[in-house]
Parts: C-alpha cells; structure tokens; sequence
C-alpha cells in the first residue's frame, strides 16, 4: 500500500535571492511503502533527505522560469514558451521538479499569474509518474494560497484531472473560501468529479 | 436585450486578495481587453434568450491550441449604447463558419476613456460564465458531429483529443501534453 508523505522541512541549497538564514520553508512531497491506507500528512524536519525532497543536482531552472514570465500574458487553451518549458520540466525531473514548484508557489515566492498558469499545466501533463505529486500540489494550493487567481489556477489543474480522491479537498476548500466566485467555481468542479464514472 | 461576449481568463477579475484595491483589479482585467493597433476590441453577440450562447462558446473553445477551460463575461449591449462606442459586423475566425458570419463585430474607434469605462461597466455589470474541459470537450464533440464545426480547422493539439480521427492526424508539436 502506498502512503503519502507530505514534509515542511528546510532546504539545504541556496534558492532565488534568499540567504541561508532567510530560506522559507520548504514543502515537499514523499512517497513510501507501507500497510497503512493511504493517508496525507505534514512533518517538519531540518535534515529531509529522503526522497521527495529537491535534488541536489536538480538544476535551478524553475525558479528563473517563473521569474522570466512574470508580465507574460497567458490565455486559456493556448500553448506558450513557459507552459511548453514547464511541462518539459516535469517530464524529466518528476517529483523533484514538483517539490521545487511547491517552494515556489506555497511560499509565494512568483508571481500570481504565473503561479496559476504553472497550476493549470499541472492538469495537462501525460507523465503518470508524477501524478500523485501533482495532484497534492493542486490540493495544497486550493486550500493554502492567499491568492484567489492562485487558487483558480489549482481548481482548474484539479478539473482536468478529473479525480474523485479530490473531492474532499474540494469540499474543504468550499467551505474555507471567502471569494463567492470561486467558491461557485469549486462547487462546479465538484459536481463534475461527483458526477464522473 | 442583446449581450457582447468577450473570453477572459476569470481568475483575472476576481479580487485577488483582500487587501487588493479595486484599482489593482482593474489593471488586471484590462490584460483581457486589449485593443488592437488600430483601436478595435473584437467581440461576439449572444442573443437575448442566449439561445446562440453555447454554440458560440464551443466554437471558441475549439480554436485553441489544446483543450482547456474557457471562460467568458457578457455585458448588456445597451451599455455600448450608453458608453457611445460603435460596433461593426466582421468575420470571426473560428472553426464553426456560422459563428464567424453571424455573431462577430469588432467594436471600433474606442477612445482611452471609453476603453476604461467599458472595462469598469464589465467588472461592476458583467456576468463571468465558465465551461470545463471535460464539457467543452463533450461539446466540441457534438458539434464535429453535426457539422457545426469543422474538424479539419481545428489545431494539431485539439484534434488529437478525438480518437475516431486521429489516424489523419500529424503529430503535435508540444511535449506530453495529455
């Protein structure tokens, strides 16, 4: 049986413009074998070294594409450097490059705009190997970002996966929502998982 | 009464944060209004019943590089009457040919101003409508059925999302895109 280690822990590798002593916390996602069901949770530690944490080797790319996109104007259903580079990223560094994404979008350390747009190719990506990291960052952001454009973006990443295991983050998240708007937008995409099979 | 229709990105026109200004939101918004080289803002018109609403939207949504969300907000037309900004019928340029000949204008000659005043009339008036993938997709779909919309018009990246006509189909040129 698979269970899923969510960890808030530090990093250990000089990221953006923060010093050592400024690093924000670090998210990220882990995966273990265990007889438990699956279950989702957060533990903090200074020393994450398992697997799930942001590889040492990874290159720094990410974070200097979020920041070249920032002022970019993306739209619905339309290809863009960015969203081609993401995807390409994901596909080759799988969970690592989600945990880097987690650094970046829960600490609000990009833009809103491109936060939600790389959100959103979360949705797209053909890549089963990341899937289950994909789809806890879509929750977490759903339910964590101060950003209600953020948050569209992860409800939308959330539709196009189409997955009832979302269902009660969608269902928190509609309870916890304080723009009307996207709660009506959250209740849509839960009538469409609801709805599914 | 008649509406325009424009395609937003609707995360664009939410009010982002609760310390956000009205002001912030708008400068936001006016992303999803930008004017051509010669003034001009293309729009669509939804009859008053919107009985042309979902035939419009699905045609929009298939002219895109691959299947997405699509999101739109529609504002009474009295308001172009109000705001003294004049429209002109133009052909649109989507896969559906009935679309582009009935329901497309360009609204011409739109000053600074009235690009502001419009922009606020949408964000206070507007209603914001949003169609999923997974609808849009089922839509699409029934329109290449009826004919409605022409599937060898739409993109690489859309026409791959139905299987029956894929073996006609070059390959996309975006990566592991699902």
């Amino acid at each position: 049986m698979t269970q899923l280690l969510l960890t808030l822990g530090k990093t250990h590798r000089q990221k953006m413009s923060f010093s050592s002593s400024e690093q924000p916390d670090r998210f990220a996602y882990q995966e273990t074998s265990s007889t438990d069901l699956p279950r989702k949770e957060y533990y903090e530690s200074e020393n994450v070294t398992a697997r799930g944490e942001i590889a040492n080797d990874l290159p720094p790319i990410l974070g200097t594409l979020c920041a070249a996109a920032k002022d970019k104007y993306f739209e619905d259903g339309m290809d863009s450097e960015y969203s081609i580079k993401i995807i390409e990223y994901i596909e080759q560094y799988g969970d690592y490059a989600i945990n880097e994404l987690a650094h970046l979008i829960l600490n609000e350390i990009v833009d809103d705009e491109v936060a939600s747009e790389a959100l959103r190719q979360l949705g797209h990506i053909d890549h089963p190997a990341s899937y289950k990291a994909r789809l806890w960052l879509l929750e977490k952001s759903l339910l964590a970002c101060s950003s209600a454009m953020v948050r569209d973006g992860a409800l939308l990443g959330i539709a196009l996966l189409d997955d009832r295991q979302a269902i009660p983050y969608l269902k928190r998240a509609i309870q916890q929502e304080q723009c009307p708007e996207l709660r009506e937008s959250i209740e849509q995409v839960l009538e469409q998982l609801e709805s599914a099979y | 009464m008649p509406f325009i229709l424009r395609t937003i990105r609707k995360g664009r026109w939410l009010l982002n944060k609760p310390s956000e200004t009205q002001e912030e939101c708008f400068a936001r918004a006016l992303n999803d209004l930008q004017l051509s080289e010669d003034n001009k803002l293309s729009i669509w018109y939804v009859e008053h019943d919107h009985s042309n609403l979902e035939r419009l939207v699905t045609a929009l949504g298939a002219n895109r590089d691959h299947l997405d969300n699509i999101d739109y907000i529609l504002l009474d037309d009295q308001w172009l009457l109000e705001l003294g900004i004049q429209s002109e019928r133009t052909e649109g340029n989507t896969p559906d040919q009935e679309v582009n000949q009935r329901w497309h204008y360009d609204l011409v000659e739109i000053s600074a101003d009235n690009h502001k005043a419009l922009t606020k009339a949408l964000l206070d008036q507007g209603q914001i409508g949003r169609v999923l993938p997974k609808q849009l997709l089922w839509l699409i779909e029934q329109a290449i059925v009826s004919g409605d919309i022409d599937f060898d018009k739409l993109k690489p990246g859309m026409q791959k999302k139905f299987p029956v006509r894929r073996p006609n189909l070059p390959d996309s040129s975006c990566p592991g895109r699902d």
